[in-house]
């Protein structure tokens, strides 16, 4: 990560922090003991903090699965749907495979991933060599996704009697383990440190790593090289709906044991706004990720403790991505700074003129 | 000159830099208390190389950027200009390097964008505005159609709606950046017409060149910036080519024609009728055939977009032929992947240096193994790649190539645009290196870095590497081929020996006209 992206992130997270504090502050309520009850919520006790390793999970892995995809140059906006396509495919192997644990899990997690890749991999064919075509061809895999797993779930997998859209229990072997049973902290962590550890020597140790980050900054330069573009292209896509599946398959494994209809409230969609404010950078993913875990987990608490609405947390992811997205902000921001500087030193010089008369 | 003349000419002074300084970052001294002034009707023409601070100082005046100190008088008045629409009202106009037309409008609407004239009603008043124009090309003989769409117009009439552009907003100063960088010579005597004409109208022309020949055809005076600060304000008369070179460069640069060396026997590199398909069915390179030897430099010459990127990127496998066969050493090339030509030793200095050369958001290290990431000894084993080896051999090629860099790790957006092309020729020019296709290698780079990136090339040729050298500039061109073609609209109208090579025919060439050329030259290669 460059220096300038932390600066830019920080200083956007800061600013945001600061905006939705004096919204807080006009709403009639406190905005320090909000962002307190925040921190006292994630950090005040074990079970909180556990609480928001939980949320973070999900999204470490569908932050990896868009980082990858930036770096490479790739718009993959159909992680949405990576992951409900991988959340079902693992329920579905889960459902299917009599295997003891680790292998039955681990079997279940494999399919996601490659469920996932395959669903990433099919918008590029069809969008073939035009990067343009192809952002749009992955968001239209979004809704596809959605109404594709609810028909296989419907037709083949519904539970009796469920008033949900939704499958039976996987098998015992295929349930992703949980630390303590009162908190979601599940296994899923080895799945998000191991991914960061490997996507970060992909990316920064590899031969291979090094022609998609030089392609995702200049794709016509590798061309010149000879990088044949295309296949690099379906690799990063391969890899990154392979990660955003992961998220869906440690959510449905983990936390739900089984595959529900609106199992994601859009990792898919948090996964690049996650890898947003880490500059896509795969150790930043896990900082971010956490801190949008740290939201997410508040934002449950916050109504019943503060009475401030979860949507000012909402509010609060929007504006720290719009920031980040938004380097002008930093670039004025500084200028303005500038010219106040001046304007006082300016004013300090007369002053000091006048003091010599 | 005498005492009186020259005090006469001071109070004709339309525009007056007094002690302009600029600063970027605190630290470049980008005008270095530059004082500059313009007489009422000359030709005054900046001359520096790329980074001297032309461009900053044109800047200042266009209103673009603001000095940290000094003062700008016009006619004799102190101006402050924070914007250009200031320097436009104050009658400054400029004609930009690349030229800000908008294709799909006609030529009149692109000459009033921005000054509109309107009826009663409010509509636009396109009657007044062609009356308007047309007098005005009356007036200084700038030949145009005002309902032509700019897009069917050919660069150097482009040029001319520009120049319109700024007549109709009544500009007295004129500053042309580089105006004949994209022109051929024919359009660029053309040009020099107009300001002939325009000098006479009592217009001042601020032009900004680094090329000497045109100084001499048509500057009345001349100022020369290096490093921010003005080295000497002469006239064409006073100073000779050799010491203009000096007070540009600040050291001598041989202009001479390069010494001919033993070619080899071998042919290299064998085009045969090759034709590459664009848009449209538009043949961009059309039945093009030629051959290159071992140690020899073919010239190719040719307005920009004649072809020239198209034939370099079938070369190198970027683009396809359709027809006819492209062989490096016998060996077909035309169905390899460009990963394999690579392999086979073809380098390759890409025209768009920023666009295709360089990756500027990233390293310089990273930049010189683009081509070889993942050979040996940059990458021993598919899944691991060797950085520290890989900033070792930066820093021996930064060595080599005299790149004024402070290490290896900067980014190659900060660097300037001679030291970006170095890091390019340092990544292709490789032992391995058989067939070398530079196209436009000097472009956009200063004097010194163009000299040494030629004398590199050429080095290359000497050891044995066959080189296909694309330019727009003939005197570049004339200094280092052993042979010159010519490319029009993608077919090639001529190739001539470097020594028999002369401008005009050449010139002709490159507008289509074969008949410059002596018949049996012709014959010889068709």
């Amino acid at each position: 990560m460059k220096k300038s992206g932390i600066r830019l992130s920080v200083f956007s997270l800061i600013l945001a922090l600061l905006l939705v504090g004096f919204t807080i502050a006009a709403t009639g309520r406190n905005p320090v003991s909000v962002y307190g009850a925040i921190l006292a919520g994630s950090f005040g006790s074990v079970k909180g903090f556990l609480n928001v390793l939980a949320y973070m999970l999900p999204l470490v892995m569908t932050g990896l699965g868009a980082a990858v995809a930036f770096q490479s140059g790739v718009f993959n906006i159909g992680g949405e749907g990576q992951v409900l396509v991988g959340g079902l495919a693992s329920v579905i192997v889960g459902l299917l495979v009599p295997f003891p644990a680790p292998w039955g899990y681990l079997a279940a997690m494999t399919a996601g991933f490659l469920a996932g890749a395959v669903w990433a991999v099919l918008p590029t064919l069809i969008a073939g060599r035009n990067l343009a075509s192809l952002s749009v061809a992955t968001i239209m895999m979004n809704s596809i996704a959605e109404l594709l797993t609810e028909y296989i779930v419907k037709q083949f997998f519904q539970r009796e009697g469920a008033s949900n859209t939704e499958t039976v229990v996987v098998n015992d072997g295929c349930i992703l383990p949980r630390f303590f049973p009162s908190t979601q902290f599940n296994y899923g962590i080895f799945v998000a440190v191991i991914s960061v550890l490997l996507v970060t020597w992909l990316l920064y140790k590899t031969p291979f790593g090094f022609s998609l980050r030089a392609m995702g900054n200049n794709p016509r330069a590798m061309e010149q090289a000879g990088v044949p573009i295309y296949r690099r292209t379906l690799a990063a896509m391969f890899i990154s709906g392979g990660l955003f599946a992961l998220g869906g398959s440690i959510q449905c494994l983990a936390v739900y044991k089984r595959f529900v209809m609106g199992f994601s409230p859009g990792y898919g969609w948090d996964g690049i706004t996650v890898a947003t404010l880490a500059a896509n950078s795969p150790a930043g993913v896990l900082l971010s990720a956490f801190l949008f875990g740290m939201l997410r987990s508040a934002s449950i608490n916050m109504s019943l403790t503060n009475q401030v609405t979860t949507e000012m947390i909402s509010v609060l992811q929007g504006l720290i991505v719009i920031l980040v997205a938004s380097p002008m902000v930093w670039t004025t921001m500084r200028n303005l700074l500038d010219a106040a500087k001046g304007r006082v030193s300016l004013l300090f010089q007369k002053k000091a003129e006048v003091d010599v008369k | 000159m005498s005492e009186n003349s020259c005090n006469k000419r001071e109070c004709d002074a339309v525009l007056v830099c007094d002690d302009l300084c600029k600063c970027y970052g605190g630290v470049i001294q980008a005008s270095d208390h530059i004082h500059f002034e313009l007489y009422r009707g000359e030709v005054h023409a900046l001359l520096g190389e790329n980074g001297a601070g032309k461009s900053t100082l044109m800047k200042m005046l266009y209103g673009i950027e603001q000095p940290d100190e000094g003062k700008i008088f016009i006619n004799g008045k102190e101006t402050a200009l924070n914007e250009p629409a200031a320097a436009i009202a104050h009658g400054i106009g400029m004609v930009h390097q690349e030229l800000m037309l908008i294709p799909h409008l006609s030529v009149m609407e692109n000459i009033i964008l921005g000054k509109e004239t309107r009826t009663r009603c409010g509509t636009l008043d396109r009657r007044t505005a062609c009356k308007e124009i047309k007098e005005l090309s009356n007036a200084y003989g700038l030949e145009l159609d005002p309902d032509a769409l700019v897009e069917k117009l050919t660069i150097g009439q482009r040029q001319r709606v520009e120049i319109m552009k700024l007549l109709y907003r009544k500009a007295d100063i004129l500053i042309f950046d580089e105006p004949t960088a994209l022109l051929t010579p024919r359009e660029s005597d053309a040009l020099f017409d107009v300001l002939r004409r325009l000098k006479a109208m009592g217009k001042s022309i601020v032009f900004i060149t680094h090329k000497l020949r045109e100084v001499y055809q048509i500057a009345d005076r001349m100022t020369v910036i290096r490093g921010g600060r003005i080295v000497g304000v002469t006239t064409p008369q006073e100073t000779d080519v050799t010491a203009l070179t000096y007070m540009m460069v600040g050291k001598t640069v041989s202009r001479e024609r390069r010494i001919p060396h033993a070619m080899g026997a071998a042919v290299v590199l064998d085009v045969e009728n090759a034709v590459v398909t664009g848009a449209d069915n538009l043949r961009l390179v059309d039945n093009v055939s030629f051959s290159v030897r071992a140690g020899e430099v073919l010239g190719v010459a040719g307005i920009e977009g004649n072809g020239q990127t198209a034939l370099a990127q079938a070369i190198l496998g970027i683009a396809r032929i359709s027809q006819g066969s492209i062989r490096l050493e016998g060996r077909e090339l035309s169905k390899c992947t460009t990963k394999r030509i690579r392999q086979e030793g073809v380098g390759s200095i890409p025209d768009d240096r920023q666009g295709a050369g360089l990756i500027l958001s990233m390293r310089i290290f990273e930049n010189m193994i683009l081509n070889e990431y993942d050979k040996k000894p940059f990458s021993p084993h598919a899944i691991y790649e060797d950085w520290g080896r890989v900033r070792q051999y930066a820093k021996e090629k930064i060595s080599d190539y005299s790149i004024a860099a402070a290490n290896e790790s900067v980014y190659v957006s900060s660097l300037s645009g001679g030291n970006q092309q170095k890091i390019v020729a340092a990544r292709e020019l490789t032992k391995t290196c058989r067939l070398l296709i530079a196209a436009q290698p000097t472009r956009g780079v200063d004097i010194a870095s163009a000299d040494y990136i030629q004398s590199r090339i050429l080095e290359a040729a000497a050891e044995g590497c066959a080189v296909v050298f694309i330019s727009s500039d003939l005197d570049e061109l004339m200094k280092v081929s052993d042979r010159i073609m010519v490319m029009f609209r993608g077919k090639v109208t001529g190739i001539v020996d470097g020594d028999a090579a002369d401008r005009e025919s050449l010139g002709k060439l490159m507008l289509g006209e074969t008949d410059g050329i002596p018949s049996e030259d012709r014959n010889q290669y068709s």
